[in-house]
């Protein structure tokens, strides 16, 4: 039983300042996304984790002010992969993980053993739920997909749910998935590289 | 499609960050000295909460002073007074507090709510406040009281000077098949909004019910869901419960805007109230989320429930 399962993401870290918790159920649910977003860039399951604690302490530091887009609903996917790209890109340009966030909030040291490594490795290996992975796009893009390949609707009669001509309900199902392609590689495209 | 949380993979920086987010309410002054005319002063604490009352008798008399959380995390205590205006929206805070409010079984329940209690250091419960509300399959009685959340300053060392108490009405609602009761809090917005309201589930136990706080003068609410027909429940000690089962438990966490007025609970799409005739009640707040006003009102006038 998890009293906060039913929490929004917006509900989640509006709470959050309340209720620690809170941070905990959205860092839970958006975990796998998150290493698996840094995995698939760093290739290196220390860094990850490296980074996804910086990533993390960011979005519990600027939790209070998140706001969700029109677009995406209450979801906070996309606000907390821009934390991960603007960190990782930071770290880049620094030439080492950043830790602005950690410092100000004071948290500890990240401290990981092998088996915490292997288990790095594993939350990016493993295959994200369709929940989480849809709810990376924004609403239009998410119906179309969902109603073409998960209820393998056609595209007439999708069309005609969402009003719209067909070739509109064929451009949102190709860049939904296009989206998300380019957001989550498959692990085989970067384990074998 | 159902939303459920799963074991951190790696709980080593989860229990990082509930530490971090922990340690944001441990930063501040003592609750007692920054509540509304507490100052440190027991007396006029006394006398406040019995204003706040409204000239009831104040409850069961004697010491009551039970385990609040678990002994590992026991909750934190107020003795500041139930804001007045809180008391004047919920008829159940204006009763006295009778001995079944502070029976052992009640007792449980303040225990079992540990997981709630625990990671809210910031959160301070008042005993006076505490009320039964009606028995559990197990005798656990779910049960309401008041609290006050002190929220942290900003981080931004220019914007310290605020620090918002957030007053709270809570819920405890034990849960079958469990050794633990949810507990859950609503802020004035959230009640005078409509949206006081919050699913509890246990799936492996086949147990989901609605449940919602509301103001006085609600007498039943619709609740309506997306794919099952609305159910109206009637309203008791400014408390509802409503069983869920089949199609009512339906497409959760599908709707836009904030916790919990979009998708408050397995299936219910919204809820709406209605007196004792029937009548539609309208809502009488727009929901602003408590963190939009940064206790400024709080600080304007001193009586953060009106």
């Amino acid at each position: 039983m998890d009293l906060l399962e039913h929490c929004t993401d917006a509900g989640l870290l509006a709470r959050t300042e309340r209720d620690p918790l809170a941070f905990a159920a959205f860092y839970r649910r958006h975990e796998r996304l998150v290493f698996r977003y840094l995995m698939s860039r760093c290739r290196d399951p220390e860094l990850a984790a490296d980074l996804a604690a910086e990533v993390f302490a960011s979005a519990l530091e600027a939790a209070g002010r998140f706001k969700p887009e029109p677009s995406s609903g209450s979801s906070g996917v996309p606000w907390l992969l821009t934390i991960a790209r603007n960190t990782l890109l930071a770290s880049v340009r620094h030439g080492v993980v950043v830790d602005y966030a950690r410092r100000r909030l004071h948290c500890e040291p990240l401290v990981l053993d092998d088996d915490a490594l292997t288990r790095v490795e594993d939350l990016a290996s493993l295959d994200l739920p369709i929940e989480q992975l849809l709810a990376y796009l924004p609403d239009d893009l998410r119906d179309a997909v969902v109603a073409r390949v998960l209820e393998e609707r056609d595209y007439e009669e999708i069309a005609t749910q969402l009003g719209c001509s067909q070739q509109v309900v064929r451009k949102r199902v190709s860049r939904g998935l296009g989206r998300l392609r380019s957001a989550l590689l498959p692990a085989s495209q970067w384990t074998q590289s | 499609m159902r939303r459920r949380e799963r074991e951190a993979g790696l709980p080593e920086l989860e229990k990082i960050l509930i530490t971090a987010a922990s340690r944001m309410g441990e930063s501040k002054p003592s609750l007692r000295r920054r509540l509304p005319g507490g100052r440190g002063s027991r007396i006029v604490a006394i006398g406040l909460c019995a204003v706040a009352f409204g000239g009831t008798a104040m409850a069961a008399t004697g010491v009551w002073n039970p385990l609040v959380g678990s002994s590992e995390h026991p909750a934190e205590l107020s003795d500041t007074p139930v804001p007045a205006g809180l008391v004047a929206k919920l008829g159940v805070l204006r009763r006295e507090q009778t001995p079944q409010d502070r029976s052992p079984e009640v007792e449980a329940t303040l225990k079992v709510g540990h997981t709630g209690f625990k990671y809210k250091p910031n959160f301070a419960v008042r005993l006076g406040s505490v009320r039964y509300l009606r028995p559990g399959a197990n005798h656990e009685p779910t049960i309401l009281l008041s609290g006050v959340t002190t929220v942290r300053p900003e981080i931004e060392p220019k914007k310290e000077r605020w620090i918002a108490e957030v007053e709270e009405v809570c819920v405890a609602r034990p849960v079958p098949g469990t050794e633990e009761a949810a507990f859950i809090c609503f802020d004035r917005s959230e009640l005078m909004s409509g949206h006081a309201v919050m699913g509890v589930s246990n799936p492996a136990d086949g147990f989901a019910v609605a449940l919602g706080v509301v103001p006085d003068g609600v007498a039943t609410v619709t609740a309506k869901f997306d794919a099952a027909p609305p159910v109206n429940v009637p309203v008791e000690d400014n408390y509802w419960e409503l069983p869920l089962s089949g199609r009512q438990l339906v497409n959760q966490n599908r709707g836009t805007g904030y916790f919990p007025a979009s998708d408050p609970l397995p299936g219910v799409r919204r809820t709406v109230w209605r007196d004792a005739e029937g009548n539609f009640i309208p809502r009488q707040d727009p929901y602003t989320p408590w963190w939009v006003t940064r206790g400024r009102e709080e600080a304007k006038t001193g009586e953060p429930y009106r």
